[in-house]
């Protein structure tokens, strides 16, 4: 079963095209890497995906449904998502961040307590936000896109500010909850950490799928 | 249009906390007590004092600090980590607007205490009190909206300041300048008429149109303030 599908879509911006003819598929339980430089598209594939933009032509299906409708709460329960447009709140403490998306979600107390073990946190979780470095900022930004523990998880350059401890740390992490089921959508602009990570990528340039297949193949 | 309550209280209590720590808005709570300090010692059957302290209090209360709340949402890419959760528009609104709401009622009645007013009719004051409250909270809203940062926030709502606290004055030139007679339709002009309601033999005739108007105003701008916060979920 797919749980991504992309059909022919385009985005266009005045009179640029971001977006042009793009179609791929992802089924369940992969993880699918978008890579390309900046610029070429790939943020704005994951705003047509969540609701935030709507395409120019063509059709995008997530979970089967239109995506368009991905803004309906009952949709939102089911991905999790981290781009460069996330924020925390400063003047709370990395637990009091958490504890907001826990109650949005609905979750158990203890759900804090799993996503700050995955991300490596446990031991600053009264520390106040604003304290914090920059890769633990992204870890932070990272509990939240999946403390839900989501079916789908769209990640837009999510090791861009950590150093390779970090990062690798992350990746063990996405891996684990790859295996429990989580399909995730990932762009990059990094071959490495999309051949480190991926099981198929696709190559986007100037709004254009260049080549998509297995990482070694591409 | 659906609403969380368990939501909203989550979101509620976020900003009650963030709110506390953040002085430079959490100050504004005194500046309404101070001014009612500053105007206590004059004659309370001067018609207007009350009003104008009260209009003032609206602004920095309700408008500037739910402003300020959105702006700083917006500035710190909050906001839209807020959209991408289960929170409907209503939840959030609902959440942040309800501290604003808190608050003004409590700073609000400390003023009226400290003014010694005493109202003609007790709860439509209330009425007007609350409908007041959420009309400048959607004020607010939009002008967070409509801002970047924090800081333009603060420049947006200054126009909101002018017009809103200077109607009263304004209908005063309604004999030279025609033209002014619309500020008399203004909500702060609106709250001076339904002020000046004497107690001894009013109708309800007579607090009718203030808060009439002040209804309609409210159901507008809050009609408002979800439509542009629907608009701001999409990156168009």
């Amino acid at each position: 079963m797919d749980v991504i599908q992309v059909e022919h879509i385009r985005k266009r911006f005045g009179n640029k095209d971001a977006l042009a003819d793009v179609s791929f598929s992802i089924p369940k339980g992969e993880i699918f890497g978008f890579l390309g430089p900046s610029g070429s598209g790939k943020t704005t594939l994951i705003k047509i995906l969540t609701a935030q933009l709507n395409a120019t032509s063509g059709q995008a299906s997530v979970f089967n449904l239109p995506a368009e409708l991905m803004h309906q709460s009952a949709q939102k329960m089911r991905f999790g998502i981290l781009t460069d447009n996330s924020g925390l709140y400063e003047r709370l403490s990395i637990e009091e961040n958490l504890e907001l998306y826990r109650q949005l979600y609905d979750l158990p107390r203890s759900s804090i307590d799993k996503v700050l073990q995955f991300v490596n946190l446990s031991g600053e979780r009264k520390k106040k936000v604003s304290l914090l470095s920059k890769g633990m900022r992204q870890r932070v930004l990272l509990a939240c896109a999946i403390i839900h523990e989501p079916e789908l998880l769209f990640l837009d350059e999510p090791t861009s500010a950590l150093d390779p401890v970090n990062s690798a740390h992350i990746y063990k992490g996405l891996r684990y909850l790859n295996e429990k089921g989580t399909t995730i959508f990932l762009t990059t602009h990094d071959m490495a950490e999309a051949d480190l990570i991926c099981n198929r990528v696709a190559i986007l340039y100037q709004g254009q799928i260049q080549t998509i297949g297995s990482p070694e193949g591409t | 249009m659906s609403i969380s309550l368990k939501r909203a209280r989550a979101i509620f209590v976020k900003d009650y906390k963030e709110f506390t720590r953040n002085y430079a808005v959490s100050i504004m709570l005194i500046f309404p007590i101070i001014l009612a300090l500053l105007f206590r010692s004059v004659d309370p059957s001067v018609p207007g004092i009350f009003a104008v302290v009260l209009n003032l209090s609206f602004v920095i209360l309700s408008c500037f600090t739910q402003a300020c709340l959105i702006a700083e949402e917006k500035e710190r890419n909050t906001l839209r980590s807020l959209m991408m959760t289960p929170a409907t528009t209503m939840d959030v609104l609902f959440g942040k607007s309800s501290l604003v709401f808190v608050m003004s009622a409590v700073v609000l009645g400390i003023v009226t205490y400290i003014l010694g007013y005493e109202p003609t009719s007790i709860w439509a004051f209330v009425a007007v009190i609350i409908l007041s409250i959420i009309l400048y909270t959607a004020v607010g809203t939009i002008c967070g909206l409509f801002s970047k940062t924090v800081l333009e926030a603060s420049l947006t709502i200054l126009p909101v300041i002018f017009i809103f606290t200077g109607a009263p004055w304004g209908t005063l030139l309604v004999d030279d300048f025609p033209i002014f007679k619309v500020l008399e339709y203004l909500p702060s002009t609106q709250l001076v008429y339904f002020l000046e309601v004497r107690n001894t033999g009013f109708t309800m005739g007579d607090l009718f149109p203030p808060l009439l108007i002040t209804l309609a105003w409210t159901v507008v701008l809050t009609i408002v303030s979800v439509v542009l916060y629907q608009r701001r979920l999409k990156d168009e």
